[in-house]
């Protein structure tokens, strides 16, 4: 009888296993120092069954992911919520490394598919309802990006400006703001912002030292720095919490 | 001829030189070879207009990544289809049994093919690294913008001919045993796919995937993203780490292929 694996015996099994876990063990140090960026389980298991897993596999990730995008806006254009939704996390599963993937998807969650059921004009808390439902969406996705692409200030910061926009929730958002700012290659305005809402939030003692330690690292060359502003909210809070 | 004529590294050399030729001959004869080929530079040529579907990166960097995603990718099935094709046809039309009634240790005639393999690899992408750093310098110019060194290009294109050297050799074990060739080229890919998902492995149930290589060290993509070359130290591990696993699927291969009936 012809078998594919005539010629395999089960000597030739346990010598292979044994040969592999002997190399593994030896090479496990050499692995290690190698640091392999690996990659998520979740990942795959989202792109499973939808087409694009072998191609992501295989290095063709941009284009597989633009594909995806396409169609998420395409989705988007049809005003189709779920498909949205399901297409934009795709997307960031073939390829989790571009930002404007993360940014623009989490815009569209918090800004755009809220206001489609909203169109009919419910009352007011079923339009609250929704859209928070939609931000805690937005948030939730923005944490997979922070998970799957490493820190990144622009995901804080996108994070920050849902909380304040469309949750309200000052506190988180200011959270946000700060770890944003501490991150680097921040923009300087994440530090201005988590002073001017420690302010609302009613705490301007914590937010005049916020902004006293990150004035010296502002410098007074770059106009995106704001110095002056920064100069300005100090004397304000100063007068405000009677300090000097 | 004397006896001293057929033994000796020298000889072992000639021998495996010589199959090593004859593989990558009827290699170039194959018509897959030149298909995946074409298939390759076409795609790497036609990224400039693939660019409707680049929206997250630099249009540059979603050339090189896509050309160094062609190349993985096609090289990736070359290797696994050629090995598999090359190995067996011979098998089949008991023409490696004229090779080895000859003086030809088994493990010569392993080693000679994979040889052969390696050099219809290196041609592979040899062909699709200029088309691609063509197509990267004309755009360059056009936009006035670098994506990367030279160093760096060629780096991430060599970690890209390690990955795919490496699927041969994987395939070329599953080969020395297998009954056909469409057995052994299915069996050559999925062993590519496991070391593929080998990064995705934590512990618990996936833990067993480690006793596999990693083929998602070689990422080229990300070497080009990070801008600078890598470390020459780092690129000695790799390379020890490729060449460990190499040798150990050859060496496979020779022992499984010793045992071998016709």
């Amino acid at each position: 009888m012809h078998s594919n694996v005539a010629n395999f015996r089960p000597a030739l099994l346990g010598a292979t296993f044994a040969v592999l876990v002997a190399t593994a063990v030896v090479l496990r140090p050499l692995e290690q120092s190698l640091a392999s960026t690996g990659g998520h389980v979740e990942q795959l298991a989202a792109l499973a069954g939808r087409g694009g897993a072998l191609a992501v596999l295989g290095g063709l990730r941009s284009v597989v992911a633009g594909g995806f995008w396409l169609q998420a806006n395409l989705a988007w254009e049809r005003r189709d919520a779920p498909a949205t939704t399901a297409l934009l996390g795709l997307t960031v599963a073939a390829d989790e490394r571009p930002l404007y993937f993360w940014l623009n998807g989490a815009r569209m969650l918090a800004y755009d598919l809220p206001e489609w059921p909203l169109a009919a004009a419910p009352p007011a808390a079923v339009r609250q309802k929704v859209r928070a439902d939609y931000a805690r969406q937005a948030l939730l996705f923005l944490e997979q990006g922070r998970r799957w692409h490493g820190a990144a200030a622009a995901l804080l910061i996108e994070m920050g400006n849902i909380h304040l926009r469309r949750t309200g929730d000052l506190e988180s958002a200011a959270r946000c703001y700060r770890q944003a700012a501490e991150l680097p290659g921040a923009p300087y305005y994440a530090a201005r912002i988590h002073g001017e809402l420690l302010r609302e939030l009613g705490r301007p003692a914590e937010a005049l030292a916020w902004l006293r330690q990150v004035l010296p690292k502002l410098p007074a060359d770059d106009p995106a720095a704001r110095r002056g502003v920064v100069l300005e909210r100090i004397a304000v809070l100063e007068r405000a919490t009677n300090t000097k | 001829m004397s006896d001293t004529a057929h033994h000796g590294p020298a000889a072992s050399l000639r021998r495996i030189r010589l199959i090593a030729g004859h593989t990558l001959g009827a290699a170039l004869h194959q018509r897959l070879a030149l298909l995946l080929a074409i298939t390759g530079a076409a795609l790497v040529l036609g990224a400039r207009w693939l660019r409707d579907f680049n929206f997250g990166a630099a249009e540059l960097k979603f050339i090189a990544d896509f050309g160094l995603g062609a190349i993985g990718f096609f090289g990736t099935l070359l290797a696994a289809l050629a090995t598999a094709q090359l190995f067996c046809s011979e098998i089949e039309s008991r023409a490696a049994d004229c090779v080895l009634t000859r003086p030809v240790r088994r493990w010569e005639y392993l080693t000679g093919k994979f040889a052969g393999v390696v050099a219809l690899l290196t041609l592979f992408v040899l062909t699709l690294v200029i088309v691609l750093g063509v197509v990267l310098a004309v755009r360059e110019s056009q936009l006035g913008a670098t994506l990367a060194p030279l160093p760096v290009f060629l780096q991430a294109c060599a970690l890209q001919w390690l990955k795919i050297t490496l699927v041969a050799a994987m395939t070329l074990f599953v080969c020395s045993y297998a009954g056909s060739a469409l057995f052994a080229s299915c069996a050559g890919l999925l062993l590519a796919l496991v070391a593929q998902l080998r990064g995705f492995a934590g512990g618990g149930s996936w833990a067993w995937l480690r006793v596999w290589p990693d083929l998602g060290l070689f990422d080229g993509e990300a070497l080009l993203a990070a801008g600078h070359p890598a470390s020459g130290g780092w690129l000695l591990s790799l390379a020890g780490y490729w060449a460990a696993y190499v040798l150990l699927f050859v060496a496979l291969a020779s022992y499984a292929f010793k045992r071998r009936e016709f």
